[in-house]
């Protein structure tokens, strides 16, 4: 079911009056029978992979918080606590082994569904050419959101194991909080520790959120519908023709692609957030005004954030406090120099952490260089660092000028499209030539002597995303200074529901949706 | 502002916001909501048949076949018979059914004519064509089971309901039409009747293409049992026809099943094709588009033809001398011979039809 | 500095990219269909086309055909244009934008396929000229399928072809 459709918005319908008509007891239940419903409509196949990935993640978070507790009361009784200090060490470490192998089987299993279902026909295929076999690749069908689902289960477990979060016993919440459905198309990546209360919880209907969801809901559609699915014309015709559309193209594409996928993604967030909201649940949000941001650093802690914290939790601290790093670390201070030595763990771990990023984005070797792009501009932003604070230092008045950051954030702006080129075009060297006839290829003149209006989208067509994204770009202006435009509007009673009353006329008649539309999936769907 | 009085004029703008915007869509709705005014006129024919003020003795259903081929000015001038088409750019048979449900329930014709070409599709075909032809009914159960049955793969009832959804796009196009026709239409046929004046003969014609199966579908025959059934408990006579349009091709095949059902239900088939000399027709002049369909002239041949079938054979009745009945044809009657004669003078100012066709010179 | 680092970056990207652009060359265009109809063409003359070969270039080798016809759909929703040859007909469909032959149908005995198939000629006969390319067979209706392309051969009562057309596969009805 496509956010999008109006198979959707029914079923949306029916959840929103039968959320609130039921007891409040029964709520979350109704969710779940929600999300089993929204999910057996993206085939069967799918809900089979995702109750494994429960019982999994279920049973596995069980079995420790049993030992755990076991462990603890054990040594808090007077058998317990009579044991010499080595015995106690020895017990707890006999339970903790016990507790990691559970953990790394949970890890094996809820990864290796989502490994062996997403990757085996790109590590196929690379065998294939590596050591020119032809291993035929297989037909499996990816069940959707089962990255996001996956990360979530996997988040849970690791908070589990770490004892940051105590174990869920009923197996039903564990499979609301891997399933709930607004989540599953494109996150927020939630941890269990920030959601389980609100997404258990009773909820009333509250007025102003359940108005605040559906302003949020519409703000979403009309992000998607009038900007992002009008925009993706012009993005898939120049991006699928790499030989015609070289030099401004490129440039031209790399642009509209920033704002397609802005419009795209953080318009179904908003819808997600909304849909939640209506409901009562809480989900964090998953983008502050990224295009903002003045760094690629900055700009990692704004766009799609909850990924983010999730690589950066899981992946980046526990590595470079890794053992085997550190003891790598020291071996490199001592007998390259201080300086690598101390740095190496950080590199290896951003390294790796932007590895698997890329990966995570897709089974493909763009997103992997991707990646590993985006590693080696932070490593090399944070190599400058001292030079950069001098320079700061000595020109205070021009770094904090307007022009200044400006600049800064139009520079960070250009080169997050950049790299993201690697995602347009989804090939490496394609890829690199594109970016390169930008600087070679001078066509400007052709690119505006009417080509772009033979993309597929008409004159009036850029005239309406264009003045969708000053909208969308002033309403982020105000977020910017004045924080939430629904919550100033609330006061104001008949200028916010004119306000939506506009907005909601503008998505009915501009969205790019119904027969003649491409009915297009929000772009982070795949991952 | 007291909280409680607040909360009671977001109540009053949420109440006011839903009305205003239902409100809208509807208005928007009928603004950008096709209006087939000219060029492609076959999507206006529907809507017509509820400004009848008579009731009609036949009622044909079917494709352009029949609405393209059949005069019902000339049935009345020939045999005093009142008639209506209800007919549709590629009517499809479920459509044809409910649109006489329809009749049924605000008429009560003596004679049904179903022609049988449609029979050919057993499955939904185009999006455009049901728009064309279902657009036009008032909301009604008849029109839900319409568009049930109609609807393609990547249709939505709802988009049907509510216009404006399948219609918003057409905001960067609309017209001074758009806004003229909101709200009322100008009859595109007489009777149902799409005229065209214009000539273009018979040249050779196609190789019949290998079909890979000549059984008429399922549900063809399902629909066609509801019709005969419907016809039967109205005290209707259904005849089924076959118009002598000769492409595309009229398989030997299906007339055989045709002519079984037929016989099997004591139903009427002519198969018109096969009485072309006797109908008179002439595809050097009586065709405008090289044999598919009839013009002005092959419709009024055929029409007097058939109105001695309607009339001696089947016993319509000659309803000329009923004063009001007569004041409404007289009117038909002018409109045709006014649209005929519009359509010569644009024929003879541009050499093609100019308002009724797409503009293509012949 | 980090306007420095933006600069020196795009300069390596710039730098690695014109490696990457040396000798390889054109890499073909995605955008165009590419027929592929193997041993199911047709020839007349020097002419050889298949199913949905572009209609211009199949109509320029062909030369002016004898006549033609054209099957507007109700309301302009549609065109079938046929052209007639000695021997065969073409149709011809907008298929996305572009005019393709969608159909060739063998008209009569006075012309045979490539493989040498003829109207009235024995079925048995047909088949072995098709050199064992396999086949399905539905009621009285050979069909061979190679890519996009679907040839049917149907038979009368007395085994004998009576018809012989070349169709777009995924439009079989």
């Amino acid at each position: 079911m496509l956010f999008t459709s109006y198979g959707f918005i029914a079923f949306l319908a029916v959840l929103f009056a039968l959320y609130y008509l039921v007891p409040r007891r029964f709520q979350w239940l109704l969710l779940l029978a929600a999300d089993v419903v929204f999910y057996a409509c993206a085939g069967w196949q799918g809900l089979l992979f995702m109750a494994a990935t429960i019982t999994v993640s279920w049973a596995s978070t069980n079995l420790m918080g049993a030992n755990l507790r076991k462990q603890k009361s054990y040594l808090a009784s007077p058998e317990g606590k009579a044991l010499e200090r080595d015995e106690r060490r020895a017990f707890k470490k006999h339970n903790e082994k016990y507790r990691k192998r559970i953990f790394i089987l949970a890890l094996i299993i809820d990864l290796g569904i989502l490994a062996a279902l997403k990757y085996t026909n790109f590590i196929i295929s690379n065998v294939n050419s590596v050591f020119g076999a032809s291993v035929g690749a297989v037909d499996w069908v990816l069940p959707l959101g089962i990255s996001f689902y996956t990360f979530q289960t996997v988040s849970y477990v690791i908070d589990v194991y770490w004892e940051k979060v105590e174990p869920e016993r009923n197996i039903l919440r564990v499979a609301l909080f891997t399933s709930f459905f607004p989540l599953l198309i494109q996150g927020p990546i939630s941890r269990f520790g920030d959601l389980k209360d609100t997404l258990f919880a009773e909820h009333k209907a509250d007025f102003k959120q359940i108005s605040f969801g559906f302003q949020r809901i519409l703000w979403g559609y009309f992000k998607k519908l009038v900007i992002a699915d009008r925009l993706l014309v012009a993005v898939t015709a120049l991006c699928g023709d790499p030989s015609t559309y070289t030099g401004a193209y490129v440039f031209i594409g790399a642009v509209l692609y920033a704002a397609e996928l802005y419009a795209d993604f953080t318009g179904g967030i908003d819808i997600t957030i909304g849909i939640a909201q209506v409901l009562g649940v809480k989900v964090q949000e998953n983008f502050i005004r990224p295009y903002f941001s003045r760094s690629i650093a900055e700009y990692w802690r704004r766009w799609h954030i909850s990924m983010g914290t999730w690589f950066k939790d899981y992946i980046f601290y526990p590595l470079s406090v890794a053992p085997w790093l550190l003891k790598l670390s020291k071996n490199a201070r001592k007998k390259i120099s201080d300086g690598f030595g101390r740095k190496l763990s950080v590199y290896v771990s951003t390294i790796v952490t932007w590895f698997l990023t890329g990966l995570w984005h897709g089974a493909a070797w763009n997103f992997v260089v991707w990646g590993l792009l985006n590693a080696f501009f932070i490593l090399l932003a944070e190599e400058f660092k001292p030079v950069s604070h001098r320079f700061r230092e000595k020109h205070g008045a021009l770094v904090n000028g307007f022009c200044y950051r400006v600049f800064e954030t139009l520079r960070t702006f250009l080169l997050m499209c950049s790299l993201r080129i690697l995602d347009c075009y989804r090939d490496v060297a394609v890829s690199f030539r594109a970016f390169g006839s930008i600087f070679t290829e001078l066509n400007w003149d052709e690119a505006f002597s009417g080509t772009l209006l033979q993309l597929g989208l008409s004159g009036t067509d850029y005239i309406v995303a264009g003045l969708g994204v000053i909208v969308m770009f002033a309403v982020s202006c105000v977020q910017e200074k004045r924080g939430s435009v629904r919550e100033s509007l609330w006061e104001k009673p008949v200028l916010s529901y004119a306000v939506f009353f506009v907005l909601a006329v503008a998505v009915l008649t501009l969205g790019a949706y119904g027969v003649g539309y491409d009915a297009s999936q929000f772009i982070y769907n795949q991952f | 502002m007291s909280k409680k009085r607040n909360k009671k004029l977001h109540i009053t703008c949420i109440a006011a916001f839903f009305v205003l915007l239902c409100a809208t869509v509807w208005l928007l709705g009928r603004i950008t909501q096709p209006k087939y005014t000219s060029g492609v006129l076959e999507g206006a024919m529907t809507q017509e048949y509820y400004d009848e003020k008579y009731s009609h003795d036949v009622v044909f259903v079917g494709d352009c076949e029949v609405y393209e081929n059949f005069s019902p000015v000339t049935m009345w001038e020939e045999r005093g018979i009142t008639s209506y088409i209800r007919g549709s750019a590629q009517q499809l048979i479920w459509q044809s059914y409910y649109l006489l449900e329809e009749v049924f329930e605000r008429e009560s014709p003596k004679v049904v004519v179903y022609n049988v070409q449609s029979m050919k599709y057993s499955e939904p075909q185009s999006e455009a064509y049901n728009r064309m032809t279902l657009d036009g009914m008032p909301l009604s159960k008849h029109k839900i089971d319409a568009i049930n049955a109609s609807m393609t793969e990547d249709e939505d009832m709802i988009s049907y309901l509510i216009p404006f959804l399948r219609y918003h796009s057409r905001w960067s196009e609309l017209t001074d039409d758009d806004f003229r026709y909101a709200f009322s239409h100008d009859n595109v046929t007489v009777a149902g009747y799409l005229m065209r004046a214009d000539v273009k003969p018979m040249t050779k014609l196609p190789t019949a293409p290998v079909l890979e199966d000549y059984e008429i579908g399922e549900r063809c025959w399902e629909y066609l049992d509801k019709m005969r059934e419907l016809c039967d408990a109205n005290g209707a006579t259904l005849v089924l026809i076959k118009s002598p349009s000769l492409w595309p091709h009229w398989y030997e095949q299906w007339d055989g099943q045709i002519s079984a059902y037929a016989e099997k239900y004591g139903l009427r088939y002519i198969n018109l094709l096969n009485v072309s000399d006797e109908i008179g027709l002439d595809m050097q002049t009586d065709t405008y588009d090289g044999g598919l369909h009839l013009n002005i002239y092959g419709a009024e041949k055929l029409s007097k033809y058939f109105a001695g079938i309607l009339s001696d054979e089947l016993g319509v009745p000659d309803r000329s001398a009923d004063k009001d009945i007569a004041a409404d044809w007289q009117a038909k009657s002018e409109a045709y011979y006014a649209l005929y004669n519009a359509q010569l003078a644009e024929l003879k100012e541009y050499g093609y039809l100019k308002s009724w066709t797409l503009g293509e010179e012949k | 500095m980090k306007k420095l680092t933006a600069l020196i970056l795009a300069a390596l990207m710039v730098f690695a990219l014109c490696a990457c652009s040396n000798g390889d060359g054109d890499d073909g265009k995605t955008a165009d269909y590419t027929p592929d109809y193997g041993e199911l063409y047709y020839a007349s003359g020097d002419a050889k086309f298949g199913i949905m070969d572009p209609a211009d270039s199949v109509l320029s080798a062909l030369g002016d055909p004898d006549s033609t016809f054209e099957s507007n759909s109700c309301a302009y929703q549609g065109k079938d244009k046929f052209y007639y040859y000695d021997g065969f007909e073409l149709l011809v469909n907008d298929v996305d934008g572009t005019e393709r032959v969608t159909g060739i149908t063998v008209a009569d005995d006075t012309v045979q396929t490539p493989q040498g198939v003829k109207i009235g000629m024995s079925i048995d006969d047909a088949l072995a000229l098709m050199e064992g390319m396999e086949y399905a067979q539905a009621g009285d209706t050979y069909k061979f399928t190679v890519g996009s392309t679907l040839l049917r051969f149907q038979v009368g009562e007395d085994n004998t072809i009576v018809a012989i057309e070349y169709s777009v596969a995924a439009n079989d009805k």
